[in-house]
């Protein structure tokens, strides 16, 4: 008895597999200034593009370009709600309307760029490692054979997978378990995005940066769903208003003007 | 190492601000989880064969897989089929699914083991199958589910924090998002642990004196 | 719209390019994590049942020390989520300085957790089995722990074993949670080729398929096992 009913389960199942049909899109510009504030997905794992404080209010680079969006959608900076995202899940996130716009120090790669449009490019970022002040390794060809972490769905993941396939990584959901490994000593090394490890680097000083110069980069996008080309051009346009009339380089300055020396240039 | 109780002290609010979404999920599911799934454990009682197999199918699909991989399905998987759901909604659809399932063998298992001489008497005395089981079977019947329902509620209050990992907001992912900041794992989660001892031990302990009779049921 | 069986499916908005393939390109990951979610599955059913023993000992036992470790033992990890129960072993305790792997620390949860369950199961059925049996035992020659293993384990085990059954059934459930810090198993390989292809329908789809496989041969080897020796009081 028990087998029939799971061999209906299983036929079942797999017709359901072979079925597919869409559903048409609204429009995301319209949606948002009807509902009278964005819904933005920031990262509480990345500083300082998004972090939290200790009242869990937003900060970062990414909240404040979410600010100036908003402020040109409604006028005012604070008509815009956030949530907290991780390079797991930020893009279900966008295709399940929770968020309308991904603010999430995301790298423009062409495989994500299969399932969400991005805006033109915002930021400037390579990868880097960080280890123990004790560690020999000094670039990621040292990595050869030895434990890693890396934060599952970022590009740090996927391009050491590409430069040292024999690496022993570790996948973990957020940035600040990865960074926990390695402070347990269960990790030699964190790959990530540069601007995150030198902030990461800051706050834990019995952990060094090497790797140098940032390899792999790669531009970061804001993100927005496939196919929705008003939104994007909105976003787009607001994104050149504020890198013309200055309004971008005194965020970056703000966020990251200590770095300015080693971070990459936008060009 | 030292325990740093302060970093407890200083973030207990926030905790606390995510036990009401671990409260209100728990409730949501368990109110919806029952209801569907009593129907689904009256349906699977049906004879006909085109009630019966559908529910069967949905029952055995959400008790013999994790609930992760079913929060996981609603969430990233179904917007491919044009149903596009919050994390809440994921994670509550998800659980309640599970709840139905569950549920429904419960009420299986309850029905069951009421002495068929219940449904002779019934039928000898005219009632016809409504009167039957609204009069005489389910009464009887949900007295016996009772305490498999409460250890149900128990394991549902705990699943909620499986909501955390498609991150919706609720105590763990309250927990969560503190660590990230401090870093301090073992007082954070420790407390986070206290805090679902202290909502299910005292329906744990309801649940073992209603197992032993002291507390009838209704 | 229907199967699509380009190399490079496409996500529309208007409508979603089915593509399965992906699961048969990453086949050989799925059955390492599936390999793997039945090994730590084995392993924390066997560990677990012994743990459960010891703990239903304990609990029944005359000395109110032991009655009382085991109370404790049993109602924490029955009153709290698996998950944070993994997470404390995995992240929490290298800050006292016991740093696991994650397959120990997996491992390590799921034994506990399972073993609490055990724990009760295994304490009525002690107490179903008739209290002739020591007793008897003893007249017969043997001492308190021969008559113990020999006589009323197995008769307790086999009066159990239809709640350690679905107890066994949980825990390949439960394994799933060990992904949460980074074990290759099932899920894990379900979560790491969604966050590269986000083909998330067909992987994970394909994952709930293996999982079902799974417990429907878990389940009849509980159905074998259970006609073979288990009886009723």
């Amino acid at each position: 008895m028990r087998t029939k009913k799971f061999l209906v389960l299983l036929a079942v199942f797999s017709i359901l597999f072979l079925i597919s049909f869409g559903q048409g899109m609204a429009g995301t510009l319209q949606d948002v200034k009807a509902r009278g504030k964005l819904l933005a997905g920031v990262k509480t794992d990345f500083p300082p593009f998004g972090f939290v404080d200790e009242k869990g209010v937003n900060l970062g680079f990414d909240v404040d370009v979410a600010k100036a969006i908003a402020k040109e959608l409604f006028g005012k900076e604070d008509a815009v709600e956030f949530a907290a995202v991780t390079s797991g899940n930020r893009i279900a996130f966008l295709t399940t309307n929770k968020i309308d716009i991904i603010l999430a120090s995301m790298t423009i790669t062409e495989e994500r760029k299969k399932v969400i449009d991005y805006t033109i490019p915002y930021f400037m970022s390579g990868h880097l490692i960080l280890v123990h002040k004790d560690s020999k390794i000094e670039k990621y060809q040292d990595l050869a054979g030895k434990k890693i972490a890396t934060t599952q769905g970022s590009t740090g993941d996927i391009v050491i997978g590409e430069l040292v396939p024999n690496a022993e990584r570790t996948k973990f959901q957020h940035n600040s378990e990865s960074l926990q490994a390695l402070k347990d000593r269960r990790v030699e090394a964190f790959i990530q995005d540069d601007v995150l490890l030198l902030d990461l680097q800051k706050r834990n000083p019995e952990l060094k940066i090497v790797g140098w110069p940032p390899f792999r980069p790669a531009p970061y996008g804001l993100g927005v769903r496939k196919g929705d080309k008003e939104w994007l051009d909105f976003v787009d346009a607001a994104l050149t208003k504020i890198k013309k009339n200055g309004d971008y380089q005194k965020l970056w300055d703000k966020w990251f003007g200590e770095n300015k020396k080693v971070l990459l240039e936008l060009k | 190492m030292k325990f740093d109780f302060d970093v407890i002290a200083k973030n207990l609010p926030y905790l606390l601000s995510g036990v009401k979404f671990t409260i209100a999920l728990a409730c949501l599911v368990i109110i919806l989880g029952t209801f569907l799934g009593v129907i689904f454990g009256i349906l699977k009682l049906s004879k006909n064969r085109l009630i019966r197999y559908p529910v069967s199918f949905i029952v055995e699909l959400t008790r013999d897989t994790p609930i992760i991989m079913q929060m996981f399905f609603i969430f990233f998987g179904l917007p491919a089929l044009g149903i596009r759901l919050n994390t809440f909604p994921s994670a509550a659809l998800a659980m309640s699914f599970f709840a139905a399932g569950n549920t429904a063998e419960i009420v299986r298992g309850a029905i069951d083991s009421l002495p068929t001489g219940q449904f002779d008497a019934a039928k000898s005395l005219g009632m016809n199958y409504l009167q039957m089981m609204i009069y005489v079977i389910i009464p009887q019947a949900l007295r016996r589910m009772l305490p498999p329902m409460m250890g149900l509620f128990t394991t549902l209050i705990k699943d909620t924090s499986l909501a955390a990992i498609i991150g919706a907001f609720e105590l763990t992912r309250a927990g969560q998002e503190i660590i990230e900041r401090t870093f301090r794992s073992l007082e954070i989660y420790l407390v986070v642990a206290a805090i679902y001892f202290i909502i299910c031990y005292p329906l744990s302990y309801y649940t073992r004196k209603v197992e032993k009779g002291r507390v009838t049921g209704f | 719209m229907g199967l699509g069986k380009s190399p490079n499916p496409i996500l529309f908005p208007m409508g979603y390019q089915l593509d399965p393939s992906i699961v048969i390109k990453h086949l050989p990951l799925f059955l390492k994590g599936v390999f793997l979610t039945v090994e730590i599955s084995f392993f924390a059913i066997v560990i677990g049942l012994s743990i459960g023993i010891l703990a239903a000992v304990a609990r029944t036992s005359k000395f109110k020390i032991l009655n009382l470790i085991s109370a404790v033992y049993v109602e924490v990890f029955r009153n709290t989520p698996l998950l944070i129960q993994i997470f404390i072993i995995f992240f929490g305790l290298p800050g006292i300085g016991i740093k696991l792997s994650p397959y120990i620390s997996g491992l390590t949860a799921l034994v506990l957790y399972v073993g609490a369950y055990n724990t009760e199961v295994i304490r009525s059925g002690l107490e179903a089995v008739p209290r002739g049996q020591m007793e008897a035992a003893k007249s017969l020659g043997l001492t308190g722990v021969q008559a113990f293993l020999y006589i009323i384990l197995p008769q307790t085990v086999r009066i159990s074993l239809p709640a350690l059954g679905n107890n066994w059934v949980s825990l390949v459930k439960n394994s799933s949670l060990v992904s949460v810090i980074g074990m290759v198993e099932l899920t894990w390989v379900a979560l790491d080729l969604n966050a590269l292809t986000f083909r998330s329908f067909e992987l994970f789809g394909a994952a709930t398929i293996f999982y079902l496989i799974l417990i429907f041969i878990l389940i009849n080897i509980q159905n074998f096992v259970e006609r073979r020796f288990a009886y009723k009081t």
